[in-house]
């Protein structure tokens, strides 16, 4: 748990013991990203626990796991990286393998968005 | 079933959160594109089934100075990166609206929201259509197929479709349509029009 | 005439005497005179004697001091209108020389505080510029670069601080309430030597927010001490621990420690019993205990230096009383509306279904239907966007191309782009983050072909790389 974050006061490099490099170049701002149920939280960053934390009841995609850390979305790549690692969390793509044609996934995405009128 | 805040990990972090939903299995990704006060967060916020999250908070409480600091020169200002909602439109389906700041350069948070989308909505403005040319020509120049969306605003002169296309100098299959970025129907036809337009030209490359 | 024989010694001896009682008042007065001679000698020469010791020893010792302890004085001047006049030239160098220190100190301090003001300010308008650009760069080499000038910026804007406070200036930025361990890491973030800093113990304890800052800028110096006065490859250690009536931030360094001299010395900083003066900081400035000792006075926590670590170094305790702590409230949600199921409450459902999707959209805050139609105003919503215009790179919304051709309305002419060739392209994609190559993102010259390809991206980033991890 974590107190309203002040901005400022902690910065990135200190998030990330100074590293800038994700463990894996796969993560993309509409990456998926679902906790790791009972997995123990020794040894993670106040960061990583809340990341671990944010995620434990769902799934987000990265854009909207930065933007709840309030953190830049390099610096959560590198955190979220270090999380897949150790097994706290786990990445979809956006688009899974074996994804239909386009032309199939553009007419999903249409027929979402008429459903909606 | 809601989300109950105080779990044993980060109930904290966890309260408020709209999470996807279990079956989503693919998200895509739409740009909302155009100049400053065309209307993008409006937009995105009439659509998006989340707040509106924003990487950064306005810096400017954090950093400014007070006690017998007041008066250091410096720059208060927001940093604000990403503006961008949610869609929901099947039990599998995500669609993320990613507003993007349409200024001439391609920053590199550009290019990370403009990486992997399906296309772009250019939202224009018609008092001051010539600010919507810069994000047109970076769209162009990178390939990102886009309709044009003209937010309406009261006293703003209404001009026909022809002139409109003449003065952007649209493709004739370029989609031109108007609306209202605060009036959900009318934004969700806008965004219709660009998936019917991304539809129609997957079509015809693979009929090639 | 043999009278007159007789009488001549008479005449001797009546002239004698007198002369002999003459000659003796001479030699009396001649012993009277050498005797106030040499007394007046030996006067003089103390004068002359004090005169030299005023010069050479007692006023340059007040120049140091400023203090001054009434020198003992030759008992031979004891009492005289000199020995006064030599006790009111002491003092009144003394005192101008006080006077002018004071003044020194002041005018210092007055133009270091403004100096170190003015950098303060550039260092925190930097810091704003620095996390704008790690927000808007996505890349781990550029990343990498912004941490690095983020780091020496942050180390820079402490120094100028701390040496602001020693000048009276105040650590006044507002904060929110912060927990302990991330005082100590936002203290930690100032420091070179961050990385070999550790904090062990997590509390469930927050600094309240006026004393954030102070707390944050003392414990900096704490650690930069400990990391400076330690090997490159030993740790310093942090604990943080509840404490009676506060807690404790305990700093450990496996250095050389501190002789007893140097202990007594940074109590006596640490403790605000010896102020320094900023004229005389040394070079290379040594202030840290000093500006703890101000912070510490200040606002009300204390810290102390005088035990041993247990790795052989110096162990550094800052003790935060009740006052200055609080409890860790919740981050405020803007809206109590909770869902795991990507449909908007008050009607959470377990699974979103296209129809539950289609829901109407309850946004009803002002925020989003913020009304468009002011006649030159931006959207309310469209506010942040601004900053966020400008700060991605800089550049005003472009407002060019009001001359040029017009359409019969009046409308300003465009003309279509051609889509780049890849050359043009290639630094931007040098730098892209999943490492496809430049031809991945303008991979042909035709339009239609480059919109497939940017489909083909998306799908290619999704599925080529991640494998499929859930389920």
């Amino acid at each position: 748990m974590s107190p309203r974050r002040e901005q400022g006061l902690v910065r990135p490099y200190v998030v990330t013991n100074g590293r800038s490099e994700p463990s894996r170049n796969t993560f993309d701002l509409v990456t998926l990203v679902s906790g790791v149920p009972d997995r123990p939280l020794q040894g993670l960053t106040p960061e990583q626990r809340r990341l671990v934390a944010l995620v434990s009841r769902g799934s987000l995609s990265l854009a909207e796991v930065a933007a709840h850390l309030r953190l830049p979305v390099s610096v959560t790549k590198v955190l979220l990286g270090d999380l897949v690692d150790s097994g706290h969390v786990l990445t979809r793509a956006a688009i899974p393998r074996a994804q239909l044609p386009a032309s199939q996934l553009l007419q999903e995405v249409l027929d979402g968005l008429r459903a909606r009128l | 079933m809601g989300s109950v805040p105080g779990s044993e990990i980060g109930g904290l972090e966890t309260a408020g959160v709209s999470y996807l939903g279990d079956g989503v299995r693919t998200a895509v990704k739409l740009l909302v594109t155009g100049h400053f006060a065309v209307g993008k967060t409006t937009f995105v916020g009439t659509l998006s089934e989340i707040e509106p999250l924003r990487t950064e908070e306005p810096m400017t409480e954090a950093s400014v100075l007070v006690d017998d600091l007041t008066g250091v020169p410096g720059k208060q200002t927001t940093t604000v990166a990403m503006d961008f909602g949610r869609l929901t439109l099947s039990r599998s389906l995500v669609l993320y609206l990613f507003g993007a700041p349409g200024q001439q350069r391609f920053t590199p948070l550009w290019r990370d929201m403009a990486l992997g989308a399906l296309g772009a909505l250019v939202l224009a403005d018609t008092r001051r259509l010539e600010h919507s040319f810069p994000v047109m020509d970076l769209l162009e120049e990178h390939g990102l197929p886009y309709a044009v969306a003209v937010n309406r605003f009261d006293g703003a002169p209404e001009f026909a479709e022809e002139e409109l296309r003449e003065a952007l100098d649209l493709l004739p299959s370029t989609p031109l349509v108007s609306c209202d970025a605060r009036d959900p129907a009318s934004a969700t036809r806008a965004l219709i029009s660009l998936v019917e337009y991304l539809i129609g030209t997957e079509a015809r490359l693979e009929h090639v | 005439m043999s009278q007159i024989p007789q009488a001549v010694p008479w005449c001797l001896g009546a002239g004698l005497l007198p002369a002999l009682l003459g000659l003796v008042r001479q030699w009396r007065l001649a012993r009277d005179r050498a005797t106030a001679l040499a007394w007046l000698e030996a006067a003089v020469r103390a004068r002359d004697e004090e005169a030299h010791r005023l010069a050479t020893v007692r006023l340059p010792a007040l120049m140091h001091s400023a203090v001054a302890h009434p020198a003992p004085i030759d008992p031979l001047l004891a009492g005289t209108g000199f020995e006064q006049s030599l006790r009111q030239v002491a003092d009144q160098f003394g005192s101008a020389v006080e006077r002018a220190e004071l003044r020194a100190d002041q005018n210092a301090k007055a133009a270091l505080k403004g100096a170190m003001r003015a950098l303060q300010g550039l260092a925190n308008e930097q810091q704003v510029a620095i996390s704008e650009m790690q927000e808007r760069h996505d890349h781990p080499a550029v990343l990498r670069d912004l941490l690095e000038i983020d780091h020496t910026n942050s180390q820079f804007g402490r120094r100028a601080q701390a040496i602001a406070v020693l000048c009276g200036s105040w650590p006044g930025r507002q904060r929110s309430a912060s927990s302990l361990s991330d005082v100590v890491r936002g203290a930690k973030s100032r420091v070179r030597d961050y990385k070999r800093i550790e904090i062990r113990t997590q509390v469930e304890l927050a600094v309240t927010s006026r004393a954030v800052e102070p707390v944050v800028l003392a414990v900096a110096e704490l650690l930069d001490n400990a990391a400076r006065h330690s090997q490159p490859n030993t740790l310093v250690e942090v604990n943080l621990q509840p404490a009676h009536h506060g807690a404790c931030i305990v700093i450990d360094d496996a250095g050389v420690g501190m002789d007893p001299r140097e202990v007594e010395l940074a109590g006596q900083l640490l403790g605000g019993q010896r102020s320094v003066d900023v004229t005389r900081l040394g070079d290379p400035p040594q202030f840290g205990f000093a500006v703890i000792g101000v912070l510490a006075a200040r606002y009300g926590f204390s810290v102390s230096v005088d035990t041993r670590s247990p790795y052989g170094g110096v162990r550094a305790v800052l003790f935060l009383p009740t006052e200055l702590l609080t409890q860790i409230t919740p981050e405020p949600e803007p809206e109590a509306r909770i869902t795991t199921d990507g449909t908007l409450d008050p009607a959470p459902l377990p699974e979103p279904s296209p129809e539950q999707a289609r829901a109407p959209r309850h946004r009803a805050t002002p925020h989003h239907h913020s009304d468009p139609h002011q006649p030159d105003g931006p959207h309310r919503a469209d506010v942040h966007q601004q900053a966020g215009v400008q700060g991605q790179a800089g550049v005003q919304e472009p407002a060019a191309r009001t001359v040029g051709p017009r359409t019969a309305g009046g409308l300003p002419k465009r003309r279509r782009r051609e889509p780049l060739p890849e050359s043009a392209l290639g630094q931007e994609t040098a730098a892209d983050p999943a490492g496809r190559s430049p031809g991945d993102l303008v991979r042909d010259a035709e339009a239609t072909a480059q919109r497939l390809g940017a489909f083909a991206r998306g799908t290619r980033a999704g599925r080529a790389p991640e494998p499929d991890t859930h389920s």
